[in-house]
């Protein structure tokens, strides 16, 4: 009897998402390598760079995600991601609306919006898909209190 | 029969009955597929089909010349055995937007694209156009999540906006960009 060899796409997910949380923490991105195809392509719409863009291969992926969090992230002191509404699995891999929030001592809490799609491949992270939302709003929140976040890492 | 199977099947026949009934001259009447005719909608239909077949090695031969019907039903037929046997149903097709086994491929974007396609045939020929209700639900729900990769040339248009009170079903059109009340628009 043939075994169900139906690829387990939430599965790949919540190990790629929380190896990606680990990374951010540790500033270690190794713990994500084995995690990505080779050929995985990045997509961060809504914004430019450092933050967003258009990456290929799994070297240049993880360079643009260290730098996107060194340029945007970093800059406070607590940074809470989370899904709004329940992911879906989709036809390839898995589909949520998210937010992040940023949280600053003495400034008000901000919020980047967005949409994330993740497509597997033998349970690697093929494709990542994002588009932000609300980019203007929230960089015009760091360009007011730019000096009360702590400084850009290179 | 898998439940997928079953709902693929009542999709199929009604895509079927609508190329049973088409009238000859009828398949170069412009579809709501920008530049596609009435046949080009068919033989994309039994194009994405056979691809799933031959990404699973099950496909079939087809006869060039044969006509539009012969060549749907034989792929379709082909498609469903494939959809019921259960080693090819599990075998897996990457591409893409990742890896994914050939029975929830068939359950979902190809079932979804018939689905449309069956409205763009009825439409343009003067047949029937209402769709299997189920089916077109739980389309628009799937679709939905999927709605910034199935957009471009030679996939689905813009959405449209839905009129108030819309039914399921001129939702689920508006959101595949076909505008309901004037179809040739497109």
């Amino acid at each position: 009897m043939p075994t169900d060899a139906t690829p387990n796409h939430m599965k790949s997910f919540l190990t790629y998402a929380a190896a990606f949380e680990v990374a951010y923490e540790s500033d270690d991105w190794k713990v994500i390598d084995d995690l990505l195809t080779d050929n995985i392509s990045w997509v961060v719409e809504g914004v430019d760079e450092p933050i967003g863009g258009v990456f290929f291969r799994r070297e240049s992926v993880i360079s643009a995600m260290r730098s996107s969090c060194n340029a945007f992230d970093r800059r406070f002191d607590v940074r809470v991601p989370a899904a709004t509404e329940t992911p879906v699995v989709i036809p390839g891999g898995v589909y949520f609306p998210f937010t992040v929030t940023y949280q600053h001592p003495g400034l008000p809490d901000t919020s980047l919006r967005g949409l994330e799609w993740d497509f597997f491949v033998d349970g690697k992270l093929a494709l990542h898909r994002e588009i932000i939302l609300n980019a203007d709003e929230v960089l015009e929140f760091v360009r007011v209190h730019d000096d009360q976040l702590r400084p850009r890492k290179p | 029969m898998s439940n997928t199977a079953q709902k693929y099947l009542r999709v199929s026949a009604g895509f079927t009955e609508r190329v049973r009934h088409c009238a000859a001259e009828r398949w170069t009447s412009p579809s709501p597929c920008l530049g596609w005719t009435a046949a080009d909608v068919a033989e994309h239909v039994i194009e994405v089909h056979r691809a799933q077949l031959v990404a699973i090695g099950a496909d079939i031969q087809t006869d060039p010349a044969e006509s539009i019907l012969h060549r749907w039903t034989k792929t379709t037929d082909r498609f469903l055995a494939a959809m019921n046997d259960a080693e090819l149903a599990a075998k897996l097709i990457t591409g893409p937007l990742g890896t994914v086994a050939f029975k929830q491929l068939a359950g979902s974007i190809v079932l979804h694209d018939l689905l449309v396609h069956t409205w763009d045939i009825a439409v343009v020929t003067d047949q029937c156009t209402e769709l299997d209700n189920d089916a077109v639900s739980v389309a628009l729900e799937r679709m939905r999540p999927m709605s910034a990769f199935i957009r471009g040339p030679g996939m689905f248009g813009p959405e449209v906006t839905p009129p108030e009170h819309a039914d399921v079903q001129i939702q689920f059109l508006c959101f595949v960009g076909r505008s309901p009340h004037s179809p040739r628009s497109l």
